[in-house]
């Protein structure tokens, strides 16, 4: 594919879109509330312990593990001295992000509200996450409101803390303000079933079974494996 | 070398656990604070640096191309955004992700300037069944001139995995076990405080995905206590590989057990991102043009 004669992008770009969201998490920040303010209120200030609060945060079952990583804004270096950035319009499409589950923030469906079902919206359906950790990094990112991330309409009513925020005055990637999360969420979930039905496919018609079996994996370790990814669909089909 | 190795172990593992021990005390002392109503705990604010000044060390673990290739870069956006931050801050930060070199160490021979010698050295172990994928990391890393990797800690064979998940699993598994255990432990051993590991691998293959998913499976035994997240790149759904609905789906099952958390991340969705990056650099550089003509 060509667009105004550029050619399409190499692994190189797509690596280098995959480290950013990754960095952005992984980087050194600080517990906040998401109303923003960082003094005052139980536990505001503590550091965030990296990889451990991570999965204490957001992996509470066994089964439901499936993370998504979203980053905004996303553009090239060269363009972001031209570009104005604000947090209330920032932390809007974080949000629409995680609602229409897209790590794309162009082309988003505004229309559609948390909450919504298949009969309301016209065949979208709202994702719904289990739980969710927001890095903010840049100018004034210890007082914006991430409020609207933390609507409880996104999340189950028993997840005990669906939000973490997190903030460092640093600018990421020359950004003035960044906004990366680290979602557990539904997104996963229809790549996962379309999968599961090529691979049904497959299997049904016998296909390469034998050079796996050769290996160790049977008929039985395909059963398992596709039942396994059936039960994850199915815990995150209740949210 | 077996003897040594043998020897050394089991020290290292008791040693590891206290260090774990500690780090999880430390962690929970200060939970209380965090539940609502639980006023009695709460410390006095203090200044951003303070409290981010020591995070826990990440151990990052490459496994196949994908993960050595997204690896690197993840590396170069680490040591490039640490010196965005003020340089009191740095080295604090730096420590998380990277380890200063030792001056014996062994300097791997891949050609690159010698000023990137005393370069910090990236937390990581790097695998693949092909030497080529490690060895361009290596070089790739030593061109920056800002870090580097450690060349003895990488892990490579003269054969593919041929894209067969129960291949990797199965049959290289056990058969580097030793290897992969004993590269990880000399990295974590050099961690003051080790936060945690971050597997980087492709679904979709049969080094990533497979032999991924025995490490992760290796590591789990290795070290219970210790958090564990995989960074998974979901395939193409066009196709990459043709039986790559088995492996994403064998590599997803397996994870379950032993990850912590599994962070998918769709090639299809970072394409489209790339492609925006493209869009938006033409059009600037298109209205850069039209600005110098007119």
């Amino acid at each position: 594919m060509k667009l105004l004669g550029v050619e399409r992008p190499t692994f190189g770009d797509m690596n280098a879109v995959a480290a950013s969201q990754l960095a952005g998490v992984l980087l050194p920040a600080a517990r906040r509330d998401p109303a923003g303010g960082v003094p005052g209120g139980g536990g505001s200030g503590r550091r965030i312990a990296n990889l451990h609060d991570l999965s204490m945060d957001l992996c509470c079952h066994a089964k439901t593990r499936l993370l998504s990583l979203r980053q905004t804004p996303t553009m090239p270096r060269e363009s972001v001295e031209f570009t104005t950035f604000q947090w209330p319009s920032l932390l809007k499409r974080a949000r629409q992000m995680m609602l229409t589950g897209t790590t794309l923030e162009e082309g988003l469906d505004w229309g559609l509200e948390p909450g919504s079902n298949a009969t309301r919206a016209g065949g979208r359906v709202a994702t719904k996450s289990i739980a969710s950790m927001l890095f903010l990094r840049g100018r004034d990112a210890d007082a914006a409101d991430a409020t609207p991330m933390a609507d409880p309409r996104l999340y189950p009513t028993w997840s005990p803390s669906p939000l973490t925020v997190g903030w460092s005055p640093v600018r990421f990637h020359g950004y003035e303000m960044c906004a990366t999360s680290l979602t557990n969420c539904q997104t996963a979930c229809p790549p996962v079933g379309r999968m599961l039905a090529r691979a049904y496919q497959m299997r049904d018609a016998g296909a390469y079974l034998h050079q796996y079996a050769e290996h160790g994996v049977g008929v039985d370790g395909f059963e398992e494996a596709f039942g396994r990814c059936e039960d994850v669909l199915a815990a995150y089909r209740t949210l | 070398m077996d003897g040594n190795t043998g020897i050394g172990r089991p020290e290292f593992k008791n040693h590891e656990r206290q260090k774990l021990a500690r780090g999880r005390r430390g962690i929970d002392e200060s939970a209380p604070g965090d539940r609502p109503g639980d006023r009695s705990r709460i410390r006095e604010p203090r200044a951003f640096r303070d409290v981010v000044a020591m995070p826990g060390s990440v151990v990052t673990v490459q496994l196949g191309q994908c993960g050595n290739q997204v690896g690197a870069e993840l590396f170069d956006t680490l040591s490039a955004e640490i010196d965005a931050h003020p340089p009191r801050d740095r080295a604090g930060i730096r420590r998380a992700f990277f380890r200063e070199p030792h001056r014996d160490e062994h300097d791997d021979d891949v050609s690159g300037a010698s000023t990137s010698y005393m370069a910090p050295v990236a937390r990581a172990v790097l695998i693949d069944m092909e030497p080529k994928v490690v060895q361009a990391s290596l070089r790739r890393a030593k061109k920056t001139g800002r870090w580097r990797y450690d060349g003895d800690r990488t892990l490579a064979f003269q054969s593919g995995s041929g894209n067969n998940w129960a291949r990797g699993y199965h049959t290289y598994g056990d058969a580097v076990r030793h290897d992969v255990l004993d590269l990880v432990a000399k990295e974590a051993e050099a961690c003051d405080h080790m936060g945690g590991f971050v597997l980087m691998q492709s679904m979709a293959g049969g080094t990533g995905a497979g032999l991924g998913a025995y490490v992760a499976d290796a590591l789990r035994d290795e070290y219970p206590t210790s958090t564990l997240m995989n960074h998974c790149v979901w395939p193409y759904e066009s196709g990459e590989v043709i039986v790559q609905a088995y492996n994403t789906l064998l590599t997803l099952s397996s994870l379950l057990d032993s990850s912590d958390g599994i962070a998918i991340v769709q090639n299809e969705e970072l394409h489209q991102v790339s492609l925006f990056f493209i869009f938006v650099w033409a059009i600037s550089m298109t209205s850069c043009f039209v600005h110098r003509r007119a």
